[in-house]
């Protein structure tokens, strides 16, 4: 490894002081300019003697040390700049995460602290390098805040747990998952099955101005299968057929606030699905032209209340109306999807046309598409699951995986349990205080854009190890700027997320043969 | 180059040197001893114009100051024109050092030219030493400095006045850590050189 020491331009102060728990504290010195060179979510080398201390600024303050000064402030430029480093200085505090082992060329987690007058430094490109590229699948996603150095995230430890892109809308949450998306199919570390409820995973996307970019499809031709309920959408590679057998009461639950469903109703529902089994919902559907005098008789004959029936038959009326709903026996969309999971081809579930941002069939379709996917791979032999790694991403997570409904649809369980079968969640929502905690702890890594609303800060960083400070950088963070934290990173970084335009893409398309080698993108 | 007075009182915290006549050095002024070995660079700290003949009283005149010479030129016989110094550098070789000698009784001492007193401000401890001195033992301390001060700006060349003065700012402030509005105070007089 480089022997890597920060040039006197990148010194920026001393250890002053410090703890594992306060952070470490460094006093500037009275050339560093706090606007120019540092701002929170920095990264910050300090020089032990036995250690490199890596840490994240986490707070920056002007002080004086006297009040005297204000009682009687310069008068003149030269006056004040000679104050300053004296009379008048600056800290940063810092969060340190992990250290380096100068002799040993090892990362771990913080153990000790340095010494005082320990020289303070920012990070050099070889420091960020020597951190992010660890991994097997190292993929550049972004830069640090304030410095043009390629920040990797290794791939290959992300798609082993649940992950999550948090953001207000407009913060670039959809071009973040564009581009690790990229990177998962591009270096073949998993197969994908999205449920693109906004079609900006597809062949092409536009954006709030109306540019019209490339998306995955484009990208990865063959390596991509979009199916769409829509059939209509002749980019798509097959439409989505849902036989009404795949359709449970749970789902109706999941589609209680779109259906306008009362418990009643439900619970109706399921009365129909123990006596009618597979045909429950044929059944109801049947119900709809049907006479209030008929329904009542059904009602009677199925020993449920006639007007708990009549509104169930009233509210399921919008299912009909979805014509990917059909009333057949073959499984030919999830068994096609499965082959191509399979044979390493990821899948996007599309909903254009009349279904465009349409939640019923959104939610509808992915619920129903997840739990039959998950029902083979809980099935599939150990050996096949090796080789059959899944992320399943779902947008609007928060509606799959509230308190009130993670028991009841199939999220709640890969959230909690899939990770042994191979196939992990990708959430990607802007309301995570709306996502079960218990959910959200099973979130391996977050990557936060910009959030405005507290209980969602609050959320995103519950039960994370030095949570408050992490908060702090997240209020500072603009649109295109990430927090990344947790399991595939080995430490917190604050990142501008990289260009999603022609650069990329034709990184994206060196090997369109598929002999992707990571030389190639990385010299 | 001329001597400008001679030392000839060395005692505990008192050195005098006699001077010459309406020719006594400036307060704040560097004279130095010339000595092969040993040379010493010293403040002034005090004029002092004194009777020559011990109980003698001066009487007062009522007249203008030339009409007094012209009238009555035997007085300037009658009193010594002395001055106080305070010795601040020592120079063995070429080796700067805080004194531990006193120059000797008699050293002749000559007035240090502003080419040399940059030269000692930059490359000696100067002003450092100066303002490690107690202020208790030694109570005029800012105001000698603040001569000293002034004589070099004063003789740093005009383009580089700025810089030297940001330079000397900013070793003020860690003397007066404590003293702020000591420090704003010579800040002031000086910026206004």
């Amino acid at each position: 490894m480089k022997k890597f020491e920060g040039s006197d331009e990148n010194f920026v102060g001393y250890l002053k002081s410090g703890s594992m728990t306060e952070g470490f504290v460094v006093r500037l010195l009275k050339n560093t300019h706090i606007e120019d060179k540092l701002r929170i979510g920095d990264f910050i080398v300090i020089e032990g003697r036995v250690y490199r201390f890596f840490g994240i600024v986490d707070d920056l303050r002007i002080l004086s040390f006297t009040d005297d000064v204000f009682f009687d402030p310069p008068e003149s430029e030269l006056q004040k700049l000679a104050l300053e480093g004296s009379f008048l200085y600056s800290e940063a505090v810092l969060a340190p995460y992990i250290m380096y082992s100068k002799a040993f060329d090892t990362i771990s987690q913080i153990k000790t602290i340095p010494e005082h007058f320990s020289k303070a430094r920012l990070a050099s490109g070889e420091d960020i390098e020597a951190i992010f590229k660890k991994g097997n699948k190292p993929f550049f996603v972004g830069m640090p805040l304030t410095k043009e150095i390629e920040v990797h995230i290794d791939l290959e430890k992300l798609c082993l747990r649940n992950n999550g892109i948090f953001g207000i809308t407009g913060s670039g949450k959809t071009v973040l998952a564009k581009i690790i998306f990229s990177g998962i199919i591009k270096h073949d570390v998993s197969s994908l099955l999205i449920f693109d409820m906004h079609n900006e995973y597809g062949m092409s996307a536009r954006d709030e101005r109306g540019v019209t970019f490339k998306a995955l499809k484009y990208l990865f031709r063959d390596r991509i299968k979009v199916f769409d309920v829509n059939r209509g959408n002749k980019d798509a590679d097959s439409p989505i057929i849902i036989p009404y057998k795949f359709i449970e009461p749970e789902d109706l639950e999941l589609l209680s606030s779109e259906l306008s469903f009362s418990e009643k109703s439900l619970e109706t529902a399921y009365i129909i699905e123990r006596k009618k089994r597979d045909n429950w919902l044929k059944y109801l559907l049947n119900l709809q032209g049907e006479t209030e005098e008929k329904v009542t008789q059904e009602a009677d004959l199925l020993g449920v209340n006639a007007s708990a029936l009549l509104a169930l038959v009233r509210h399921t009326s919008k299912l009909s109306k979805l014509d990917f709903l059909v009333d057949t026996e073959e499984e030919n969309t999830i068994e096609e999807m499965l082959k191509y999971l399979k044979a390493h081809r990821s899948v996007i579930v599309q909903f254009t046309g009349k279904y465009q941002s349409n939640r019923l069939a959104y939610f509808l379709v992915s619920n129903v598409i997840t739990r039959r996917i998950h029902s083979r791979y809980e099935n599939m032999p150990e050996e096949e699951l090796k080789e059959n790694r899944v992320v399943i991403v779902i947008e609007e997570a928060h509606k799959f995986l509230s308190t009130s409904f993670k028991e009841k649809n199939i999220f709640g369980t890969i959230a909690r349990e899939m990770r042994k079968f191979n196939v992990t969640l990708f959430i990607i929502d802007q309301r995570p205080s709306d996502i079960d905690t218990e959910v959200l702890s099973q979130v391996g890594t977050r990557f936060t854009l910009q959030l405005l609303d507290e209980r969602d800060i609050d959320a995103v960083f519950q039960g994370v190890g030095g949570g408050n400070r992490l908060k702090k950088i997240l209020r500072s963070l603009q649109p295109r700027e990430v927090l990344v934290v947790g399991f595939s990173v080995p430490m917190p970084i604050a990142l501008r997320v990289r260009e999603y335009g022609e650069g990329f893409f034709d990184e994206m398309q060196v090997n369109k043969s598929g002999t992707d080698d990571i030389k190639d993108i990385y010299g | 180059m001329e001597h400008i007075g001679e030392i000839l009182i060395l005692q505990p915290n008192l050195i005098l040197a006699e001077g010459k006549k309406d020719a006594l050095p400036a307060i704040g002024s560097i004279l130095k001893t010339k000595s092969s070995s040993l040379q010493h660079y010293l403040v002034v700290v005090e004029q002092i114009v004194d009777s020559r003949i011990p109980g003698r009283f001066p009487q007062a005149y009522g007249l203008p100051e030339e009409k007094v010479e012209e009238e009555h030129p035997h007085f300037a016989f009658l009193l010594s024109w002395m001055f106080q110094v305070f010795p601040v550098l020592q120079k063995r070789g070429n080796i700067f050092s805080i004194p531990d000698t006193l120059p000797k009784i008699h050293s002749l001492v000559y007035e240090v030219d502003d080419r040399e007193l940059l030269s000692l401000y930059k490359t000696s401890n100067l002003v450092n030493i100066l303002f490690s001195l107690n202020e208790a033992s030694f109570p005029k301390r800012n105001e000698i400095a603040l001569k000293l001060l002034k004589k070099i700006i004063s003789a740093v060349p005009e383009k580089e006045k700025s810089d030297a003065i940001y330079e000397i700012f900013s070793s003020l402030t860690r003397y007066f850590r404590n003293d702020y509005y000591s420090l704003r105070k010579i800040m002031r007089e000086l910026e206004e050189l």
